[in-house]
């Protein structure tokens, strides 16, 4: 084993056996097979964290607001608080999904700032199970206050100063409007690695006629599917638009782009890997034949079977292990690029070690039907 | 009879190493795939009808570029460019009314109720537009005319108009209820229209939508006004992320300069709306500037295809290399180099045939499952004949090229020398 390992070694480092073209493709296949794998995780995370909602609020309602007449949101929101298994009901200017889309700019004590916004009625921090710290709620006057009370979580005070508090005024840029913290909660809508995320705040919802409306809605975890039922009979009126699911349910369905991106890169390695095992097969095919003479002479000098076949794997292994060294060494060259351009990109261990073990793998599968071709080779070739 | 056995030979010696052959065609038919697969892939994302309209220009107000300060480096970075491409519907009606006049067409999109004829009622995504929009963006209309404003008229589709009226000549004139409202169909987009992803930042809408007047937009409240400090208007509005995208039609390098010149009154007029800027339609839709991210995917295509062809130009040479006794042969009773190599081409026509038909079937029926899972696209991804036909050239070509090499090496190879040395 070890004899073939330095013959291939030095065969690859001379540019002989044809093995440097295929050392080359190991290497640039392992490095895109490490980074897409390490793209794709983070892709995953990030899913998550553009997911995020409060998990109390377990069920959304998107409406159509009127049809053959009109429906009061007042009416809706009623109906659905009426309802057994509901613990609050809210409605909010978008879907909760979309938050992330909206970067506003702040103006604190401590200078500007950037915070993202939910509008909502004066239930939301029931129907998100808020706690406040201090302070108080948002309550349905707050709407129609000139400077607007705001309820702030933690880290959107921070943004604001040590001394900051219930009272303290700020003023947000693009609305042009000043504004006043009434009250504090915990840190809500996301968590991971998204900075300035956790700066949010609940803005007070002014009434308007819109096409569609978001109700979001608390309910029991056992009686989530009851309650969005109940909730779908409760909102339905003929020719009205209306559709209730599961938070759970959309929040799969938001993640479901970034989780086909993550299939895309899946699928780029799989090609990957793919050629390379079409490379080895090849080369492991070739190497066979050009050798038949010499393994025939191996065996009529008493070389069993099976060393014959250890003999093409250990090739195959040498190769791979060059081109994977190669890999490496292009993986290191191209992570600070990636972490540079990519926030909280990181190549784990785990991941290296992973598809070092998947291209060895796949080496010796390539080379298996090979092998045993050549062991296949009797003894008589080497006296023609 | 003889003759036409000998013909049969090179179709003969296929069978003679079914493995190595079997291990040819599937390395063609893979790389040719994935080619084939990336290729389509692009050419889907990069169709775009108005790549050549010259004098088109999209009207931008730089603002608040702290957001992008702070949120550099973040997971949120990507969204930090939205706020400098937001204009409110009042700063539409103000850009859209320079002292020289010219064409200009605002744009939005967004999801509203809609009650399907036949079905019940669902959310449709509307395209709102200014009523120049699709001259100016060359989309072109099936049957009827383009909407009058304030009339309760809107496009529909060319699908739209099969599946719920027969077709689009039935359903010009015909009502639809969206928003609650009832509406007259005016006129009918045609299918494939191209109706311009780059219309708009956030055009989620694809072929299948509705077309409606801008105005209507701020009417019916889709679009917001709260985040937009100057000028403000006090329309009604909702919180979803929508907002519009202005065009004017700016024909020369003159008219291009007066309008950059009233711009800049503009916004001296207006402090803290931002910095106005104008960028011409092939600059916003990536056609100038740094190749779009898909590129490299189709890059990636390449690449597989041209490590396929080094693999293919090592199998045949093993296999000349199995069969090279029988060259040898062949060549000691007296067959020329030039029908030896004949046969070889022959077999590795037949052999790369096969492997490429294969590549474009597998091809195909890759694209069909990126078409059924791909989220958001506006356009069908599918593989078109052309693009079959071409592409199953390219691999015949590819094959033949990697077969030329080995098969003239082992045809070169003196007779004696071969029947010594064969494998």
């Amino acid at each position: 084993m070890s004899t073939a390992w330095l013959s291939v070694s030095r065969q690859v480092l001379r540019h002989r056996g044809g093995y440097r073209p295929l050392v080359f493709a190991i290497g640039f296949g392992f490095a895109v097979a490490v980074l897409s794998t390490a793209l794709g995780r983070r892709l995953a995370q990030h899913a998550h964290e553009m997911a995020a909602l409060p998990p109390a609020a377990t069920v959304q309602a998107t409406v159509s607001a009127r049809g053959a007449r009109e429906y009061p949101a007042a009416d809706d929101l009623s109906a659905l608080r009426a309802l057994s298994g509901i613990r609050s009901a809210s409605w909010v200017e978008a879907p909760l999904r979309t938050t992330w889309w909206r970067p506003e700019l702040f103006d604190g004590p401590a200078g500007r700032f950037v915070g993202w916004v939910v509008t909502a009625d004066a239930t939301a921090v029931d129907t998100l199970a808020l706690r406040i710290v201090a302070g108080r709620g948002p309550m349905a006057e707050d709407a129609s206050a000139a400077v607007v009370p705001l309820v702030v979580s933690r880290s959107f005070l921070r943004e604001l100063g040590p001394a900051a508090g219930p009272g303290t005024r700020l003023r947000s840029v693009e609305r042009a409007q000043d504004a006043e913290v009434v009250g504090i909660v915990e840190d809500f809508l996301s968590h991971g690695m998204m900075k300035t995320s956790r700066s949010t705040i609940l803005w007070p919802l002014q009434q308007r006629d819109v096409p569609l409306r978001t109700y979001l809605i608390r309910a029991s975890d056992d009686e989530v599917d009851t309650v969005v039922d109940r909730a779908r009979a409760a909102l339905a009126r003929p020719g009205r638009f209306v559709n209730v699911e599961k938070t759970s349910e959309m929040l799969l369905a938001t993640k479901q782009p970034i989780f086909r991106a993550r299939t895309v890169l899946l699928t780029l390695e799989a090609v990957v890997v793919g050629t390379l095992l079409l490379g080895l097969a090849a080369a492991a095919a070739s190497r066979a034949v050009e050798r038949r003479r010499e393994i025939a002479v191996l065996r009529a000098l008493g070389a069993t079977r099976r060393d014959v076949v250890n003999t093409v794997l250990a090739e195959s292994t040498a190769v791979t292990a060059i081109g994977l060294a190669l890999g490496g060494v292009l993986v290191l060259a191209l992570r600070g690029v990636f972490s540079r351009a990519i926030p909280f990109f990181t190549i784990h261990e785990t991941m290296v070690a992973g598809q070092a073990a998947l291209f060895l793998v796949t080496g010796w599968l390539a080379s298996a039907v090979p092998a045993l071709r050549a062991a296949s080779v009797p003894p008589s070739v080497a006296s023609r | 009879m003889r003759a036409s056995f000998l013909r049969l030979a090179p179709v003969r010696a296929l069978g003679r190493s079914p493995g190595l052959n079997a291990l040819i065609v599937a390395t063609l038919a893979f790389g040719l795939a994935v080619w084939l697969t990336t290729h389509a892939l692009a050419a889907s994302f990069e169709r775009d009808p108005s790549r050549g309209t010259a004098g088109l220009w999209r009207v931008e107000l730089v603002r608040y570029p702290q957001i992008r300060e702070i949120l550099a480096g973040t997971d949120m970075q990507f969204v930090s460019e939205l706020p400098s491409l937001v204009l409110s519907p009042a700063e539409v009606e103000d850009l859209s009314r320079p002292p020289d006049p010219v064409r200009s067409a605002a744009v939005t999109t967004a999801e509203v109720p809609f009650e399907e004829p036949g079905g019940g009622p669902r959310t449709s995504w509307v395209r709102f537009a200014g009523r120049d929009a699709l001259a100016l963006f060359s989309v072109r209309l099936a049957a009827g005319r383009v909407f009058d404003d304030g009339k309760r008229e809107l496009l529909v589709s060319e699908q739209g108009a099969q599946r719920w009226f027969g077709g689009s000549a039935a359903a010009v004139g015909r009502k639809l209820r969206v928003c609650g409202e009832e509406w007259a169909i005016a006129g009918v987009v045609a299918a494939d229209a191209g109706v311009g992803r780059r219309m708009h930042l956030t055009d989620d809408a694809g072929e299948d939508a509705l077309w409606m007047p801008f105005g209507d937009a701020v009417r019916l409240g889709v679009l917001p006004f709260q985040r937009h400090p100057a000028p403000r208007t006090t329309k009604t509005a909702n919180g979803d992320f929508y907002f519009a995208s202005l065009w004017v039609e700016l024909p020369d390098a003159a008219a291009v300069e007066r309008f950059r010149g009233w711009l800049a009154r503009w916004s001296a007029a207006h402090p803290g709306a931002g910095a106005p800027r104008i960028r011409r339609y092939q600059e916003w839709s990536g056609v100038l500037g740094t190749p779009p991210a898909y590129r490299a995917v189709e890059l990636f295509g390449a690449a597989t295809l041209a490590a396929c062809c080094l693999t293919l130009v090592r199998l045949f040479h093993t296999r000349n290399r199995l069969h090279e006794r029988d060259i040898a042969l062949r060549r000691a009773v007296g067959a020329s180099r030039r029908s030896l190599l004949g046969e070889a081409l022959v077999e590795a026509g037949v052999i790369v045939g096969v492997a490429a038909l294969g590549g474009v079937v597998l091809a195909a029926g890759a694209l069909d499952l990126l078409d059924l899972t791909m989220p958001g696209q506006n356009d069908s991804i599918a593989l078109s004949g052309w693009s079959a036909v071409a592409g199953g050239a390219i691999g015949v070509a590819a094959g033949i090229v990697a077969a030329v090499l080995p098969a003239w090496r082992a045809c070169a190879q003196p007779p004696a020398r071969a029947l010594r040395g064969a494998a």
